[in-house]
């Protein structure tokens, strides 16, 4: 454990409470604790250079101002002026954490003795640190046979960033399929039926052109480990390759319709493709088993628009809550209508009776109060749930990557990007929306940014002595920093990964865990320190 | 510490759910003394025994909103060990009412500020 003992600074603008402190008790007070040394009050620290610190060099700094400090630098510069090292300064916002938080007749300076006493007692067990930075390695692992897949190799090529895709050898029509693969309308004013796989053919000629792309051979790989600066993929060739990044641009598929008869999208856009007659009524399903996703609801109006339009057929849309919310969706709609498109909003109480695929749909429309019934339509089709693909989804758990749903994991965080997973360095690609290649670009270039990934302050020092090999920490670890080594038998910490939340320091068994600069014992006594 | 509360709260829902209670005006009880950490899931039963042992009348713990927390589930593993660690205080004949846990969305300051208050009342702290 070093001695530098703490010198405590407050700076006493008038932001709110400083100029009312009575200076001579908080000191008194103060330098009865072991760990603090000085205290000094400044007055407006955000315009008063930091020179008035050069007779404190070598010693700790814990510094309390407004926010302002730290959006004008004024930390930094100390940290500089005094060459201090990470884990020899800490600043606290003292009005956001301390003034604001209590009503004005409290005893403020007996607040800010316990403040300064905890948070110095935490500081005076912190050990230096020199951050460090590791880079990860090259290469990026596209995961996916599908055109998302292709297209964020390509956007990644573009970037001479050297990819390798790792095709499923699955291609599924997912969510997004009519918006995908209608093209331009032709001089009918009808839209043009581009088969998805041809487009998928020619996206991956175009990507092949690329020199720093490879195709890999779509066999399984075999196993996979996390290392510090990426990924290790064994293959089934017995070829060993690293990553320094993965992403996967998961498939999804639509579930079957659990009504016989009645046909998902999948089989309607398999219909139109083949070009068959879709004449007739034609009725539309939505929300039915479950909600349907404004991104389905858009292929639904694609959809039923071509039809109308090819077949001059009679198009009913009943719906519950689908939403126009994606773009474009909305002009859509209004289109649909004003060609003929009978749009229904259905309250609770429908009803749906199959007879061996002769349909009666009963509800009641939302708007009107009035009852409806519509008897055997030529055909039904009732969007089904998006599910991920079976190859998807082994991957998924072969990475141990949380999965919801038809998604790779994204519990709606505020904290996280969206392309995000809780591997770091594993990242999803969807077509559209958030998660689009866009963003995955920013996340990507983030992670190799030329200053590389830095170690978090509080990473995890496990005690060899201590460790009993349990591999808790392993399971606990919600981002699978934690990793074992069997030569060792300790368990090991990977540095790039570890984001720092102390779980698995509050859940070793043998206590065998400590994080760097909060220690369980400073942590203690930092509390302690409160009374 | 003797009749006094401390507040654990993690240094991302927890604090801005915090300076929203501030913000809007809230005050917190006099007696109540507050800790950051950087998640919630970092608090164990050791940690929390010794706060007990040094005369604290409460530890009240604010985490993130389940789904939301930055360290994916740290909220949901302490909320489970402290639910085991209140009953292990009632099996031993201390009430469990010692301790509390709860989460809140970074808007969440009235839910904290009433929260925090109905535990201050609970443990006997005003
Ligand atoms: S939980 Fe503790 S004892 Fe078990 S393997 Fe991890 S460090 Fe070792
Ligand atoms: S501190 Fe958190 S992220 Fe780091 S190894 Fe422990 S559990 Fe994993």
């Amino acid at each position: 454990m070093n001695d530098k003992k703490i010198v405590a600074v407050l700076c006493d603008h008038g932001c709110r409470n400083g100029s009312k402190i009575k200076y001579d008790e908080l000191k008194t007070n103060l330098k009865k604790s072991e760990v603090i040394e000085d205290f000094l009050l400044v007055n407006k620290a955000c315009d008063s250079g930091v020179e008035f610190l050069d007779a404190y060099k070598g010693r700790k700094i814990l510094f309390g101002g407004c926010s302002l400090l730290e959006e004008r630098g004024i930390y930094s510069k100390i940290k500089e002026r005094l060459g201090l090292k990470n884990g020899e300064f800490r600043s606290f916002d003292v009005k956001a954490d301390l003034y604001d938080l209590y009503p004005d007749k409290v005893n403020l300076e007996e607040l800010l003795v316990c403040k300064i006493l905890s948070m110095g007692t935490l500081l005076y067990h912190a050990e230096p640190y020199e951050e460090e930075r590791i880079k990860p390695a090259e290469g990026i692992l596209v995961y996916g046979d599908g055109i998302t897949a292709l297209r964020t190799a390509r956007a990644l090529a573009e970037e001479d960033i050297s990819v390798e895709v790792l095709e499923t050898g699955e291609q599924f029509l997912s969510p997004g399929l009519f918006s995908q693969h209608f093209g331009r309308p032709d001089q009918r004013g009808l839209s043009s039926v581009v088969s998805a796989d041809e487009r998928r053919k020619s996206e991956r000629n175009r990507v092949a052109g690329f020199k720093n792309v490879r195709f890999l051979p779509s066999d399984a790989f075999l196993s996979f480990e996390t290392v510090e600066d990426g990924f290790v993929f064994t293959f089934k060739s017995g070829e060993k390759r690293k990553f320094g990044t993965v992403v996967i641009a998961p498939e999804r598929e639509e579930e079957q319709s659990r009504e016989t008869g009645a046909l998902n999208l999948t089989d309607l856009y398999g219909k139109i493709v083949c070009g068959e007659p879709l004449k007739g009524e034609v009725v539309f399903l939505l929300d039915y088993a479950a909600d349907t996703s404004p991104e389905v609801f858009k292929d639904v109006l694609l959809a039923g628009k071509y039809i109308k339009r090819r077949f001059a057929s009679e198009v009913r849309i009943l719906m519950k809550n689908a939403k126009v919310s994606v773009s474009g969706a909305q002009e859509l709609y209004d289109e649909c209508r004003e060609q003929g498109i009978i749009f229904f909003k259905y309250l609770e109480d429908l009803t749906l009776k199959n007879n061996y695929g002769d349909f009666e749909i009963e509800g009641t429309d939302l708007y009107t109060g009035d009852k409806f019934l519509i008897k055997e339509p030529d055909i039904l089709v009732i969007p089904g749930r998006s599910i991920l693909s079976p190859r998807s989804k082994n991957f998924a758990e072969a990475l141990e990557l949380l999965t919801i749903s038809d998604r790779y994991p994204q519990p709606d965080s505020l904290w996280r990007l969206p392309n995000e997973t809780n591997r770091p360095g594993v990242f999803v690609a969807y077509p559209t929306g958030d998660n689009s290649i866009a963003s995955l670009l920013f996340s990507v270039r983030a992670r190799l940014s030329t200053a590389g990934i830095a170690v978090n302050e509080h990473i995890p020092v496990v005690d060899e002595d201590k460790c009993v090999y349990c591999l808790t920490c392993v399971r606990v670890c919600p981002f699978k920093a934690m990793t074992t080594d069997s030569e060792s038998r300790v368990a090991k910490v990977l540095r790039t990964v570890c984001q720092g939340c102390g779980s698995c320091a509050a859940e070793c068994p043998a206590e065998a865990i400590q994080l760097r600069n909060l220690t369980g014992e400073s942590l203690y006594q930092g509390i302690r320190a409160l009374g | 510490m003797e009749e006094s509360l401390l507040i654990i709260y993690c240094s991302e829902g927890g604090r801005k759910a915090l300076q929203k209670m501030s913000s809007e005006g809230f005050r917190l009880p006099s007696g109540v003394c507050t800790f950051e950490l950087p998640c919630t899931g970092r608090i164990n039963d050791v940690m929390l025994m010794e706060t007990l042992q040094n005369g604290v009348r409460g530890i009240f713990v604010a985490g993130c909103r389940e789904e939301n927390c930055k360290y994916l589930d740290g909220n949901k593993r302490a909320l489970r060990r402290i639910k085991r660690i209140k009953k292990l205080l009632s099996d031993a004949g201390i009430e469990g009412k010692h301790i509390e846990m709860q989460t809140f969305g970074p808007d969440e300051g009235k839910r904290l500020y009433s929260a925090i208050n109905d535990f201050a009342g609970k443990v006997g702290v005003s």
